[in-house]
């Protein structure tokens, strides 16, 4: 299902990855990021897979379907999972996970060797609460969305704290438990303000700039937005997470289009089906686009994303490729969407 | 409140104070305030309870409801009709069809048991767990039938071997969309490619036997509806749904497979109870209004007749601490433990679901039970148990009177003389009451036998 105002601003593509708790594939993704030479990083969240040593770990490959490997492991130790809720790579080419159990940032070399580890619980200045969200800005510096402290706090990557803003609230310039965040082109910081159902556009120095969206499921409106980008016209793209949707907004905020998400088989997954002749000649004679059928609540986006499997799952993080494409990491259905942005 | 919900905080026994007994009922049947957690809130945190892949994430996320729900009663009721419709993930291999089978109890548990059956009968889980899409016209599989009469509506000895020959004659063609593709799935526990699809219901007309059939001595061409339409006008199944109730909300009776032989410990409350099942129109909702309202279910006589289950237990001491204030990480050593007290919710030991009462006791799962509770509730930084301490403090309650402010501070509980004596010679001895002295105070409180049972 995609809507639009105009000509579409997104077209979609391809998918990329599929079910996979140990090896080339994703279980449980909850967000990515782009690395040096074309890679990806994709972190899993899995705990009911930890036991096998798996469940938490980043996955590595590339959007042409090349699987490098993957790194981390479950534990409260150094260098270890147990919620992981973000990843970004800096230009140092680091890896930076957040634990949003353990309130602490993790920082891995690009090919997943641990360097070290920062942060400590609590709500005073430089403590965290649930960070869920990481980003870096055009200084170097560390953005993370700190959930229950309903604020963004900013820090050396080394883990300095900077400075702070945002505060518990729904007027300008407050967040009520803020979930991903992003840097614009033209460094501004884009938050995905969860709890008031907007996004929230701050300078990078932290000052107010403008709010998005409103509650509800129409156009330009949001139901726990998970994640917010901006492109290099200023075009807002909205993950639109309780919706099971992804929308584009202009420069000001006003609708342009929005998907439910149109996903293909990915070729892992074809290669999965190639050799499972059983389930694919099975699935073959399958509708699974089947829309007529009885629900208890029609209306209920989850209940229907869980029935048709190519809309968005749980969509959670939204990143924009240096080639232009907007990849939607859907931790429901353990894969990326790939969206072709053509305008 | 321990049998009609999960036992209640002294702050929520507080706000029921000086309210007529019947009005207390009436919310609780009515309730005015249904919410919870929510699902975005644990979907956030916990995306394995929103995916659903597995038998965990299923019974985690409905402890989230059972804990935060301010309608305690909608979640026992579904707890009361998941024991008697017990569906279990070895079979099904899909967590979400399982929930989604939990959330059809909860929409449907207090209304008629005529609609509660229709849905059982048309529900994704269940036609596959019972084999009903291997149901077929001119080929039956009686499965669906037989357990529909034997485990879910009228008990064994009042129906024959050709009423669930017809009975699954009338199920014929209610089966789920894409079968083959999704009980392929299952049988393979195929997560592949993108996580589990979620399961409908679909009405083959072309498999279905339109037939004459004869059935509890009527005779039509009766359909699904027809069958669980003639269930419920039988006495025999306002008898087993009324034992159950009396079971589950008033006092142990012995396992279901000795009902037969073995007659209700009190047979003029079923009597209330099947009196109101009828007089009602098979309202479910009603024949609680006359259980809690009745002089059986407020006797001193079957006060504490019932061991609470793992998810009763659990569930009511995680409200006393108030761990779960948020989503937390620990829920899945929650679940884990809630399986090691003898209960797996969404996984019961048979189609007949869990034998309750005295059997819920055994010496691993009590060990469990009490270290649970101590635990919790020993556990000073948990934000129900520091509301506790601080007031026991605060109050500068003595020594004499610790075990009273503490059994009040837990539900207005009571224990027997010899425990009482005991905790008593504990309170008075040593120093004064200070946090540590309530602290200890709590923990043997929820390790003593009265504290497994309500």
């Amino acid at each position: 299902m995609t809507l639009t105002k105009a000509a579409p601003v997104i077209r979609y593509e391809r998918t990329l990855g599929m079910t996979v708790m140990v090896g080339k594939g994703f279980y449980a993704p909850n967000d990515m990021a782009f690395g040096p030479d074309g890679r990806i990083y994709v972190l899993n969240r899995s705990i009911e897979a930890r036991a096998a040593g798996h469940g938490m770990r980043v996955a590595v490959c590339d959007a042409e379907d090349k699987y490098y490997g993957s790194f981390g492991t479950f534990g409260t130790g150094r260098g270890q999972f147990t919620w992981p809720s973000a990843i970004t790579v800096g230009p140092d080419n680091r890896v930076y996970v957040a634990d949003e159990h353990l309130n602490k940032i993790i920082i891995f070399g690009a090919d997943g060797e641990f360097v070290e580890e920062w942060g400590s619980a609590g709500g005073m200045p430089g403590e965290l609460d649930t960070p869920s969200g990481l980003a870096i800005d055009a200084e170097g510096d560390l953005l993370v969305s700190d959930t229950y402290n309903h604020r963004v706090q900013v820090f050396t990557t080394t883990g300095r704290f900077l400075r702070t803003f945002g505060r518990e609230g729904s007027g300008d310039g407050e967040l009520t438990m803020p979930w991903r965040l992003s840097v614009g082109p033209d460094g501004s910081v884009y938050v995905a303000d969860w709890g008031n159902d907007r996004v929230c556009v701050f300078t990078q120095s932290g000052s107010f700039v403008a709010s998005h969206g409103e509650s509800g499921t129409g156009e330009g409106q949001f139901t726990r937005p998970a994640d917010v980008v901006a492109d290099t016209r200023g075009r807002i793209y909205v993950c639109d997470w309780g919706n099971e949707r992804v929308q584009v907004l202009d420069e000001c905020g006003r609708f342009l289009q929005l998907t439910a998400g149109e996903s293909t088989v990915s070729p892992w997954a074809q290669n999965f089906l190639d050799v499972n002749v059983q389930e694919r000649d099975a699935r073959s004679r399958a509708n699974l686009e089947k829309l007529d059928i009885d629900l208890p609540d029609p209306n209920d986006r989850h209940i229907v994303s869980a029935h048709i499997e190519k809309y968005f799952w749980a969509p959670m993080a939204l990143s924009i490729s240096a080639d232009n494409r907007l990849f939607v990491t859907e931790s429901n259905r353990h894969r990326i969407q790939i969206f072709e942005i053509v305008r | 409140m321990r049998r009609a919900g999960f036992g209640a905080t002294s702050d929520e026994l507080d706000s029921l104070e000086g309210l007529p007994y019947d009005h207390i009922v009436d919310d609780l049947l009515n309730p005015p305030d249904t919410t919870w957690m929510g699902d975005h809130l644990v979907r956030r945190f916990h995306h394995e309870q929103s995916g659903m892949i597995s038998g965990f994430a299923p019974g985690e996320y409905w402890l989230y409801r059972m804990v935060t729900t301010r309608a305690p009663l909608i979640e026992k009721v579904t707890l009361f009709w998941h024991n008697i419709f017990a569906t279990g993930y070895p079979k099904v291999v899909h967590g979400k069809v399982l929930s989604s089978q939990i959330a059809m109890l909860r929409r449907n548990g207090l209304g008629r048991l005529d609609d509660l059956l229709i849905e059982l009968s048309k529900d994704p889980a269940m036609i596959v767990w019972l084999d009903n899409q291997d149901n077929h016209k001119g080929a039956i599989n009686e499965n669906y039938g037989r357990e529909l009469l034997e485990l879910f509506s009228m008990g064994v000895g009042n129906y024959s071997e050709d009423d669930i020959k017809e009975a699954a004659r009338a199920f014929t063609g209610w089966t789920i969309g894409n079968t083959e593709y999704m009980v392929l799935r299952s049988d393979r526990d195929s997560d592949w490619p993108y996580g589990r699809i979620a399961w409908h219901f679909e009405f083959n007309e072309e498999d279905h036997d339109g037939g004459e059939k004869t059935f509890l001595g009527e005779s039509g061409s009766f359909n699904g509806e027809d069958i669980v339409e003639i269930i419920c006008r039988q006495e025999a199944t306002a008898r087993f749904i009324s034992r159950h109730m009396y079971h589950f909300f008033v006092a142990d009776e012995p396992p279901v497979p000795q009902w037969p032989h073995v007659p209700p410990r009190d047979p003029d409350a079923i009597r209330q109870l099947v009196d109101s099942y009828f007089s009602s129109g098979h309202s479910v909702k009603e024949m609680l209004r006359t259980l809690f309202k009745s002089d059986f279910f407020k006797s001193e006589d079957i006060r504490y007749g019932r061991v609470k289950s793992p998810a009763e237990l659990m569930t009511g001491v995680l409200r006393l601490s108030g761990q779960l204030d948020r989503p937390r990480r620990e829920m899945v050593e929650h679940g884990m433990r809630m399986q090691y007290m003898g209960q797996w919710l969404h996984n019961p030991p048979s189609v007949e679901g869990w034998h309750q009462g005295e059997e819920w006791i055994e010496t691993g799962s009590l060990v469990e039970r009490i270290n649970f509770a101590s635990e919790q509730l020993g556990n000073a930084t948990l934000p129900g148990v520091a509301s506790i301490l601080s007031r026991v403090v605060e109050e500068r309650v003595p020594g004499d009177r610790l075990l009273d402010k503490c059994l009040a501070e837990l539900g207005e509980l009571d224990l027997s003389e010899e425990t009482s004596a005991s905790l008593r010679e504990f309170a008075v001895s040593g120093g004064p009451v200070d946090r540590e002295k309530a602290s200890q105070m709590l923990q043997m409180i929820a390790a003593s036998r009265d504290f497994q049972r309500c």
